[in-house]
């Protein structure tokens, strides 16, 4: 027996993926779940705001305080923090208050785009140098270390020289060599994984290295550039320090966090604010962003995603 | 695995060529003359003299001849600044103390850093958690400088640490107590790092299946950290450790120029402000080699290690 | 600025150094000191910096030495004569040993001479003695060793002949270079000869008896020295202290018995123990400046203008420079430190500083008419740069601070440069590419002439490439001048034309150095030209 239907009642809808998948959960990218995962992650979410406040009160205090950067009142050079000045003078007699705000323009910008660069150029470097393995792998490492080989201080006055004492000569002074610990370290975790099924399986469907390296390998070495690129922020600060000491990078009157600290560090028997604020400027920032790196990490870390 | 050993021998040699060879006429382009670096100009007739004895007055790629042709007899030659001591010298008298407070701040650095790390992890986002952090910030953010400094001030002269020294006698085991408080200055960067790097992972591998299986099977906490966790997570360690080991041994400028120790590192500071060729080069040559061998090293050990990872081989 | 004193041969006070008579059959005495770097040799004739030049002078004994208020005394000489040409000096040697037993003999000074001309020593010093006949040409390759004109007339008679008169060749013989050598100990070291204690005889106090190097060095008292039965001191401990900080907690804890170079913070806190004895101090004048040097042959023009570097000179207010900064030494409105000797008379005690008389010139109105002089446009604005000498936190904030005070008061706009460390200072300096830079000098014996003879054209340390005939005519004349009153003259109105009339430098400040020690330690001498602290009258007092 046969049930006749009557063709009208049907409807031809045609296959359309989109409204299927819609049907099931909105579709999100890597990074809109990277987002949402971390908006979740109350810690990291304080960090965040923390910076963000740290940056903004970097911007405008220097520029809306009474007291200039720059004035120096020598009769109170080395003066404790009072309820005038609430960070105290420093060696030359200005007020640290003012500085560490001003300061902090330098060290974070510093600390972040010198960051970032790194994670760029390292992760790629490493990336492509574990993955494609052979000759080219040997090549890239012996590269490494030759840079790493080479005394850094002769280097970097080398590049002042080419380069001038700009910022340009800064940058490339400072990621010169910054690069390197990444690149190995994501070296080794590409040779780790570039075994795995995943990897094979999108190998089989014919992707580009490069994009088994984007999409595959470094997100699952997440982690662990997280880590390296969080604890590298105080070595930029740091580095900016001696770097401006030497002359490159930026010119006095204006300072940086590093440089504050390396001044204070000559007085820190007697005068111990000149050493604490900076510093503290330096750990508080760096704080929020491990708290900060600790949240991606769990956001980004492509085996955590839902 | 003898082939591989051999080839990456091979390299080494060849790196350190390069590196060596990079070095010297990077080093002759410095600015300031190697024979005027007092606060006083020498007359001119003394500084040709010093010239002449040092070789300065030939073309760079001569003096590049002489010198390659010194060190594969193996003659580093002697330091320009210290009058009468050569490079071998200087390296072996100096060498020992920045090695034993280099070995003995990254050991520490080490064993206090992975337990962290893995209590850390274990702990996470635990009290326990959020000191390791603290602990690690403090360890990167403020400067060794700072540290040993507020060692020496507060702890230095009261029990049994001394201010300053080291032992002379007997390089490597005795004068433990001098040794202490730099150790401690110098591993605390290793610390910070090593604790990070060792949470970070070890999160990676806690909730794979093979660490269920073994908690499954009731394997206790202690073995399951033996057996699987430490194996699968101490990669990123290896990474970093190699060269971290080259750079310690070879001395730190700060620590050494803070607790009096007459190690390498302080000394190499001086070579580049004195303009020591010599000296720059000695140092530059022995540092790149034992960086360079604990690379090597550390390629060994990854694959023993891990034995996903076979480094010689290409997918294709 | 403290590496590389030649041997200053000079003044500063000196303290308690009551000679007396230390307790009698005492057990033995070790007295602990530090200085803040390793010496370069123990060879007296390559080298010449502060560190190896203390532990040669504490352990060999030459023709002279500097003794208590400066006074040039016998020591390894009783006595010495001056033809009246003054252009012989012969030196009568008394009978003493080295430590070997052997006898410190007339040829062994002839030997150090001759070595010390030699090319092939590159005695950093050499310069300095040009003066002896034969010397130079040796020294440039022109001459020969038997061409040095120095000669033992016997055993106990050295005769040193010289090309032209020099009144202060009495001081010159107390540095280490003319220190005898034994020829066949120094030829079998070889090149490795002060490098290693137990290859070296020593004719002084005490001997080496130890070299850590980068740790420390161990004097022991010598026993064949002609006059041991007064040195009271059985051992030296000379430790290795590169940082300030942990001098003075070493200090502060008792661990060495001296210290120097004190910064004000830690005077403060050591005064209440000076002033009851607890402590001893000598704090005194150290015959060196700092000064801003400015480029006279400046490819910008600008400080080729006098008026132009008096503003500059001017502008920079030295009294808060000095106490809020610098926190020691005291301001320096002339070019020759206090201190320093012209004959028996000390020279600033009768030559005021001379810019103190331009004090109160607005330094301004003096830039704006330096500007019209030019034929500058004096609204444009103008921009200098300054060179930092190296790139230690210290000198970044004195550039800091000269940068502000300049923009304050000149209204100029100031560029910090930076030198990489000291060797690239000496080549911008050297080459003149530079505009305004901060540097110093000290002196290398006890004569304003060491000072003066720096503003001569083209000489080597002459940094701001100053050449005035009048000021060269001056100071030719006081070279040869024997009337101590008109050298004077001389001298004053040079002094005058370099730091006022023409501004080539400006001075900053003048050194003072401070040393604190153990209240139980007298006879202690501690003074310019001589060691960093001189042990040989020292003693333990007992209570």
């Amino acid at each position: 027996m046969q049930i006749q239907y009557d063709p009208e009642l049907f409807e031809v809808v045609g296959s359309d993926r989109t409204v299927s998948d819609s049907l099931v959960k909105p579709s999100i990218t890597y990074w809109q779940d990277a987002w949402r995962r971390l908006r979740k992650n109350k810690v990291a979410l304080i960090s965040l705001y923390v910076l963000i406040v740290i940056m903004l009160l970097c911007a405008f205090i220097p520029i809306f305080s009474k007291t200039s950067f720059t004035e120096q009142a020598t009769e109170l050079a080395n003066q404790p923090p009072s309820a005038q000045h609430w960070f105290g003078m420093d060696e030359l007699g200005r007020d640290i208050f003012v500085r560490i705000w001003l300061a902090g323009r330098v060290s974070i910008i510093i600390g972040l785009g010198g960051a970032l660069i790194s994670l760029i150029i390292g992760s790629l470097y490493g990336g492509i140098s574990g993955y494609v393995g052979g000759l080219a792998d040997d090549i890239m490492m012996r590269i490494v270390e030759v840079i790493l080989g080479i005394p850094y201080l002769i280097i970097v006055v080398l590049v002042s020289l080419a380069l001038g004492k700009g910022l340009p000569a800064l940058i490339i002074a400072l990621c010169i060599t910054s690069w390197t610990d990444l690149a190995r370290l994501v070296r080794g975790q590409v040779l780790q994984l570039k075994q795995s099924e995943y990897v094979l399986a999108s190998r089989a469907l014919g992707a580009s290295p490069l994009r088994i390296i984007l999409r595959h390998l470094l997100p699952n070495s997440m982690s662990i550039i997280i880590v390296n690129i969080t604890f590298a922020v105080p070595i930029f600060i740091f580095s900016e320090a001696f770097l401006s000491f030497i002359g490159l990078g930026i010119q006095p009157p204006f300072t940086s966090w590093g440089a504050m600290a390396s001044l204070g560090q000559q007085q820190m028997s007697y005068y111990p604010h000149e050493l604490i604020f900076p510093a503290l400027a330096i750990s508080l920032t760096m704080l929020t962003f491990n708290l900060l790196g600790d949240g991606l990490r769990d956001s980004l870390d492509p085996k955590l995603r839902q | 695995m003898l082939r591989f050993i051999l080839q990456r021998f091979g390299y080494l040699v060849l790196t350190l060529w390069v590196i060596a060879t990079a070095t010297f006429f990077l080093m002759n382009t410095l600015p300031g003359d190697p024979v005027q670096t007092g606060t006083k100009l020498l007359p001119e007739q003394v500084a040709q003299n010093l010239r002449a004895k040092w070789g300065l007055d030939k073309p760079v790629i001569v003096r590049y001849g002489i010198y390659f042709k010194n060190l594969l007899h193996g003659n580093l030659g002697e330091s320009m600044k210290t009058v009468g001591v050569t490079a071998n010298q200087i390296i072996k008298e100096r060498f020992p103390v920045s090695a034993r407070l280099g070995l003995q701040a990254i050991l520490t650095g080490l064993i206090i850093g992975l337990v962290l790390g893995i209590l850390a992890a274990f702990k996470r986002n635990t009290w326990v958690d959020y000191l390791v952090i603290f602990i690690a910030i403090m360890g990167v953010s403020v400067p060794s400088f700072v540290l040993a400094a507020l060692l020496q001030r507060f702890l230095g002269g009261h029990f049994i640490f001394p201010i300053i020294g080291w032992p002379s006698d007997n390089v490597w085991f005795s004068g433990w107590e001098y040794t202490i408080l730099p150790t401690l200055a110098l591993s605390f960067w290793s610390i910070a790092t090593y604790s990070r790097y060792m949470r970070t992972s070890v999160l990676e591998v806690i909730n794979s299946d093979y660490i269920l299986t073994a908690k499954a099977k009731g394997l206790s906490n202690f073995q399951i950290i033996r057996n699987h966790i430490l194996r699968n997570s101490i990669t990123p360690i290896i990474s970093i450790f190699a060269p971290s080991l080259a750079a310690v041994v070879t001395g730190s400028f700060v620590i050494e120029t803070i607790f009096c120790l007459p190690g390498l590192g302080m000394y190499f500071v001086q070579s580049i402000a004195g303009r020591d060729f010599i000296m720059i080069m000695a140092t530059t040559i022995f540092f790149s080699f034992l960086f360079i061998l604990s690379i090597v090293l550390m390629d060994i050990v990854y694959g023993l290690i891990d034995p996903r990872i076979r480094t010689t081989e290409t997918p294709k | 600025m403290r590496n590389r004193i030649f041997v200053l041969v000079l003044v500063v006070l000196f303290a308690f150094t009551v000679l007396g008579q230390a307790g009698s059959a005492a057990p033995s005495v070790t007295i602990r000191v530090a200085v803040p770097t390793d010496p370069e040799s123990f060879d007296s004739s390559k080298r010449a910096e502060e560190v190896g030049n203390t532990i040669i002078q504490e352990t060999q004994e030459g023709l002279v030495r500097l003794g208590p208020g400066l006074k040039i005394m016998p020591a390894g000489a009783t006595k010495w004569e001056v033809s009246k040409d003054g252009l012989t000096w012969t030196f009568h040697l008394r009978n003493y040993t080295y430590s070997d037993g052997v006898k410190v003999k007339a040829a062994d000074y002839v030997y150090a001479a001759q070595r010390l001309f030699d090319p092939a020593t590159t005695a950093d010093s050499a310069g300095i003695f040009y003066c002896i006949k034969g010397g130079e040409a040796y020294n440039s390759n022109k001459g020969t060793a038997a061409g040095v004109d120095v000669k033992a007339l016997d055993d106990n008679t050295v005769q040193y002949h010289l090309n032209q008169p020099v009144p202060y060749f009495d001081q010159l013989a107390n540095f280490i270079c003319l220190l005898p050598l034994r020829k066949e100990l120094v030829e079998k070291a070889g090149s490795t000869y002060g490098s290693d204690p137990k290859q070296m005889v020593f004719c002084g106090p005490f001997v080496v008896d130890q070299w850590i190097r980068g740790s420390k060095i161990i004097l022991k008292k010598n026993p064949k020295f002609w006059d041991a039965k007064r040195v009271k001191i059985d051992e030296v401990i000379v430790n290795i202290v590169p940082e300030q900080a942990t001098m003075e907690q070493l200090f502060a804890s008792k661990q060495i018995d001296v210290i120097q170079n004190v910064r004000a913070e830690f005077a403060a806190q050591l005064k209440g123990k000076a002033k009851s004895g607890e402590l001893g101090s000598i704090v005194a004048y150290y015959p060196r400046i700092r000064y801003i040097a400015f480029n006279n042959k400046d490819k910008t023009k600008l400080f080729t203008n006098a008026k132009v570097r008096q503003a500059f000179s001017l502008a920079i207010d030295r009294e808060s420079f000095t106490k809020n900064i610098l926190k020691m030494d005291v301001p320096a409105y002339g070019f020759v430190p206090y201190g320093l000797s012209n004959g028996n008379q000390l020279f600033r005690t009768s030559v005021p500083e001379p810019l103190k008389a331009l004090k109160n010139e607005d330094p301004k109105k003096l830039l704006q008419q330096g500007l019209k002089e030019l034929r500058m446009d004096p609204t444009q604005p103008v921009e200098v740069t300054f060179l930092q000498r190296n790139s230690s936190a210290t000198e970044r904030l004195y550039g800091e601070f000269y940068q502000d005070q300049w923009q304050k008061r000149l209204g100029v706009k100031v560029k910090l440069d930076v030198a990489l460390d000291i060797p690239t200072f000496n080549q911008s300096i050297h080459k003149g590419e530079f505009q305004v830079a901060s540097t110093g000098w000290g002196a290398d014996y006890n004569d304003p002439m060491t000072f003066m003879e720096l503003g001569l054209s083209g000489s080597p340390n002459n940094a701001s490439f100053f050449s005035n005939t009048e000021y060269d005519k001056l100071v030719q004349q006081a070279m040869v001048m024997s009337d101590m009153k008109k050298r004077l003259e001389l001298f004053k109105k040079a002094e005058k034309i370099f730091v006022v009339d023409e501004a080539a430098i400006a001075p900053l400040s003048f050194t003072i150095r401070s040393v604190y020690f153990n209240g139980k330690l007298k006879g202690l001498l501690s003074q310019a030209g001589g060691p960093i602290f001189e042990l040989r009258d020292a003693y333990m007092a007992t209570k």
